[in-house]
């Protein structure tokens, strides 16, 4: 006879896969109970003063959140203030000018305005991020699921592949894949570059993650009760996953930011769009440094160090979220 | 319980006895080390106290020490304390961390004072980070590098300096062509010498000469098969060369030195019986590698090559020349623009390898004892590389002239200057560079250029060609043909390129602003791209020409070069074929350089050439390279152009002769 979860269980809040979510205290419904279950007041029932409640408790998450808020203001209003777009190619004012009243960050030697360069490189490093970050985990998720879960060949296969490529220094690779494109690169397929090699981490950790959550009580519970391979991971593993995967993107966004820009110091990324690393690039090419010329690295410097402290921040704060042992005591 | 806690201490005891004998002999190694250096510190001082104590060198045998670098290879590391130099302090530095040759020939290495030492870094930028030749002095293979060899030891036949088309003859003491330029005799000057002491002869030349056309894979060796037929030694300093075919350039194009061309000669009694393609022509113990010119190595290694001076030049020894004031040349391989400029600023370096214009400027500002070829724009030297925007000709749209036009007149050559190189350059209305002996033939094409003005900046003359053509403007600005297309042109060019990487973006935004839907990459295969055809568009130089305008009509524009997209070629890049054009070449090239026929026939020739206008010209590639006067002066100069200053360059044993001691 096949056991079935409704024949013996009741649903809602007692069921044994929330219960085992209790147990392993590993989803933001947990942390929740867990304060219920410290004696102290109950929370507020509103949504949004529960979010506020959890944020004041949470600084880190709320520090780069803000920061990420003021790099995404700079852009909106930025780009609205001013032609960003013909501003920052060259030729667009005159060569080497310091910041003044006229031309706020000042120009390069090819005569690009450095203040809309900014603000237009903004958000294509987001872009690289978020677009690379998302592939690649996503790939990685896809991978790491199949290996954990299914085991057996695909196991093998997927992580033999993975580990051997992981020790390959990803940026050597991509520097091979992007001086060997043809095309002119654009900031989407400088992306899907990067995405290339941004799947091991993700696969093997979300590999390592499935094999002990396949074990668990709920999941067992779950099989028992007749649920599909595709059931429990969407229903159980992927839910209970979820916060560790918030906290990975972030990783990942960071990750990919930098290996873009990595990628645009030497050259290799989009020529013809302002990028942050391109800027770098060309101010080491003209030897800004030695010039003087703080004007033309010190704004992407500036940008780099906030997108990534944001980035850093962001993932401390989720990793609260996915791992309450290092939560902050309240 | 009890035994095991018994057990643990014996345990720990051990562990600690252990500890303990690390601990002793620790403090053994510290003892022995202190007392060593102590004493390498007293041996110092006792021979030379006026050096400072420089950091503990861990061998007392190693003699090159940062505070008195001037013996960088010592090659007697059996003097445990090397002679003291007289004048530490003013002891030339040859790198920042000099170690001794580990390949240095035999015989000691002098102490130059460094006001007598001329250093010259980055060479023409190869071998960046660290020479990987050395031990090989065979400038008959590829890879070489550019650093004593073949610009301090080696002579030529003759010498042409391009900046004010002086020709002299060398080695040689003259040459006379017969039988309608499909002979020529060569005579060698008496008294020339090998380093050993060996004569310099005419068999020196024919062995050379046959080595090479005997096998083609050598430098040269196609080229020589090509154009010569037979050899005869009529005596020991007189060769008859027979030509393969009448050949008035042959002595120009094959005996002369000038940048990094011509053929040199080899040491029979050194070369014979040796595989050219393999043999190293190295060995310290025989004084290998021989030369003619006043300078000897006396030390090789990854960071450094060394060149001493021979005062037995036999030059010197016939009254031909007098010895160099350089004892010393040191060359440097190629390295980061920043760390030169660093070196430049603290005297390290007395030349360095090309500096962009901002560098340039940065420099002079912090060290005025820097100076360039001119004070006036555009300062630098001119090189024989004038860039064009290479289109490739058998594309559409780029394989009508008329639209070529349209294009050229959509860019401002005096922005390019003022943006990609601060000045520091020039338009060039035709490829070729602006040197003396080409002078007249750019004068003679001045009506032509009135009428065809490659340079002119005309938005207008764009707009009517493109109308005219068909083509309109879409709702971006952008030309569109009549199936709705841009005019892609998808700019390529060196990665890392003083005179094309900076007019990339210029370039590209200019043709943008006019309408045309311009990008550029600096893919790391751009060269492979361009020799192909798979490259539409490019930034690219054009050399050949230095006296007279027959080599680059020919190596650039010919149609025998022509070769179909995607099948490689070294010329021709632009794949223009054009058979009238190529006949009028073909002709200049029977022509003696100094027929008046030839004026005739570049302008018959620029009438074809100027309204098909195969590529656009640009700018000319002009070099500012840094000249440190701290130690030394009458480098050359727009004044005093003997020679140019590229020292990487064949020629460049001309400026080391010339240099005058500032101190």
């Amino acid at each position: 006879m096949v056991l079935r979860e409704t024949d013996v269980l009741p649903t809602g809040p007692g069921t044994p896969t929330a219960d085992a979510r209790l147990v392993d205290g590993a989803g933001p419904d947990g942390a929740i109970d867990r304060d219920d279950q410290s004696g102290r007041p109950p929370l507020p029932a509103s949504r949004l003063s529960t979010t506020l409640h959890y944020l004041r408790r949470n600084p880190r998450l709320v520090a780069g959140l803000l920061i990420l808020l003021g790099l995404l203001l700079f852009w909106l209003i930025g780009s609205r203030a001013m032609d960003t777009t013909a501003r920052s190619r060259p030729l667009s004012g005159p060569p080497d000018m310091e910041p003044s009243a006229e031309y706020l960050l000042g120009t390069d030697t090819a005569g690009r305005e450095l203040l809309p360069v900014l603000i237009e490189a903004t958000p294509r490093a987001f872009e690289v991020g978020l677009l690379a970050g998302f592939v690649g985990l996503m790939i990685g998720t896809v991978l790491g699921f199949v290996a954990g879960y299914f085991g057996g060949t695909a196991d093998t296969i997927i992580g033999g592949l993975a580990d051997t490529l992981l020790p390959i220094p990803a940026l050597a690779v991509l520097v091979v894949i992007a001086s060997t494109i043809k095309t002119n690169l654009t900031v989407e397929i400088m992306a899907l570059i990067v995405a290339s090699l941004a799947w091991m981490t993700p696969t093997r950790t979300i590999r390592a993650q499935v094999l002990t959550m396949r074990e668990r009580a709920y999941v067992e519970v779950a099989r028992l009760s007749g649920a599909s391979s595709l059931q429990i991971i969407f229903r159980e593993l992927l839910p209970n996953l979820s916060p560790y995967l918030a906290a990975s993107f972030v990783s990942a966004v960071g990750a990919a930011v930098l290996a873009s820009l990595g990628l645009e110091a030497l050259g290799l990324g989009p020529q013809n769009e302002p990028t942050l690393g391109m800027t770098i690039f060309w101010s080491i090419y003209y030897g800004a440094l030695l010039r003087g010329m703080w004007w033309w690295w010190g704004g992407p410097l500036v940008v780099i160090v906030l997108l990534f402290t944001a980035l850093f921040l962001i993932a401390a704060g989720l990793d609260e979220i996915a791992n309450p042992r290092i939560r902050r005591a309240v | 319980m009890d035994h095991g806690t018994e057990y643990r201490t014996d345990h720990d005891t051990e562990q600690s006895r252990e500890a303990l004998g690390r601990l002793t002999s620790r403090r053994r190694f510290l003892v022995t080390s202190v007392v060593g250096f102590g004493a390498a510190l007293l041996a110092a001082c006792t021979q030379a106290p006026a050096a400072p104590a420089p950091a503990a060198p861990a061998k007392p045998a190693e003699p090159a020490k940062p505070a008195e670098a001037a013996k960088p290879a010592e090659s007697k590391p059996a003097a445990a304390a090397p002679a003291a130099p007289a004048k530490p302090a003013e002891a030339a530095k040859p790198a920042e961390a000099a170690k001794p040759a580990a390949a240095a020939p035999a015989g000691a290495v002098a102490n130059i004072p460094r006001n007598r030492t001329l250093i010259m870094a980055g060479l023409g930028g190869e071998h960046p980070g660290g020479f990987t030749d050395i031990d090989n002095f065979n400038q008959y293979l590829p890879g070489l590098s550019r650093s004593g060899f073949s610009n301090a030891g080696t002579e030529g036949l003759f010498y042409y300096a391009p900046l004010n088309d002086e020709f002299q003859p060398w080695l040689a003491e003259g040459f006379q062509f017969a039988n309608d330029f499909t002979e020529v005799t060569v005579k060698i000057r008496k008294g020339a010498e090998w380093s050993d002491g060996a004569p310099f002869t005419a068999k020196d030349v024919i062995f050379t000469f046959e080595m090479l056309a005997g096998e083609p894979t050598l430098t040269n060796g196609a080229e020589i098969k090509r154009q010569v037929k037979a050899m005869q030694l009529v005596d020991d300093l007189t060769i008859k060369f027979t030509l393969n075919f009448r050949n008035p350039r042959f002595v120009f194009d094959i005996l002369t030195f000038r940048a990094d061309i011509a053929v040199p000669i080899a040491p029979e009694h050194v070369w014979k019986g040796q595989d050219p393609k393999t043999f190293k022509n190295y060995d310290p113990s025989k004084g290998w590698p021989l030369t003619t010119g006043p300078y000897k190595l006396v030390a090789t290694n990854i960071e450094q090559k060394l060149w001493d001076r021979r005062d037995d030049w036999w030059a010197a020894k016939i009254g031909f020349k007098q010895l160099p004031k350089v004892d010393r040349l040191i060359f440097l391989p190629g390295m980061n623009e920043i760390t030169m400029a660093q070196k430049m600023i603290a005297n390290e370096i007395d030349m360095a390898f090309s500096f962009t214009p901002g560098n340039m400027r940065a420099v002079q500002q912090q060290n005025k004892k820097v100076i360039t070829h001119s004070d006036q724009p555009p300062y630098g030297f001119m090189d024989w590389w004038p860039i064009g925007l290479g289109l490739n000709t058998t594309e559409k749209p780029f394989d009508d002239p008329e639209v070529r036009w349209a294009i050229s007149y959509a860019i401002n050559r005096d922005q390019i200057v003022k943006f990609a190189f601060q000045g520091f350059n020039q338009p060039s209305p035709l490829p070729y560079p602006d040197f003396t002996g080409l002078r007249p033939y750019m004068e003679a094409a001045k009506p032509l250029l009135e009428k065809y003005p490659t340079n002119a900046f005309d938005p207008k003359k764009t707009e009517e060609i493109m109308t005219r053509k068909g083509y309109k403007k879409d709702g971006q600005g952008m030309w569109v043909g009549a199936d709705g297309s841009k005019i892609a042109i998808p700019i390529i060019t060196f990665p890392q390129h003083p005179s094309t990487t900076p007019q990339a973006p210029i370039v590209t935004e200019q043709l943008r602003q006019a309408g045309f839907d311009a990008t550029f990459q600096l893919p790391a295969d751009y060269s492979a791209r361009i020799r192909t055809g798979e490259a539409k568009a490019f930034l690219w130089g054009h050399g050949g020409s230095m006296r007279e305008p027959f080599s680059t009509w020919d190596r650039v524009y010919h149609i025998r070069h022509f070769r179909p997209t995607g099948t490689d070629t070294g010329a021709n890049l632009y794949r223009w074929q054009n058979k009238e054009f190529s006949d009028i070449v073909d002709q200049m090239g029977q022509v003696a350089e100094d027929d008046p026929k030839l004026m005739d026939l570049w302008i018959k020739s620029l009438e074809i050439w100027l309204p098909e206008l195969p590529d656009i010209q640009l700018v000319h590639t002009v070099i500012p390279l840094p000249m440190n006067t701290t130690y030394w002066t009458n480098y050359p100069s727009a004044k005093d152009p003997y020679v140019h200053e590229g020292f990487w360059h064949r020629n460049a044993l001309q400026m080391f002769l010339k240099l005058e001691p500032a101190q």
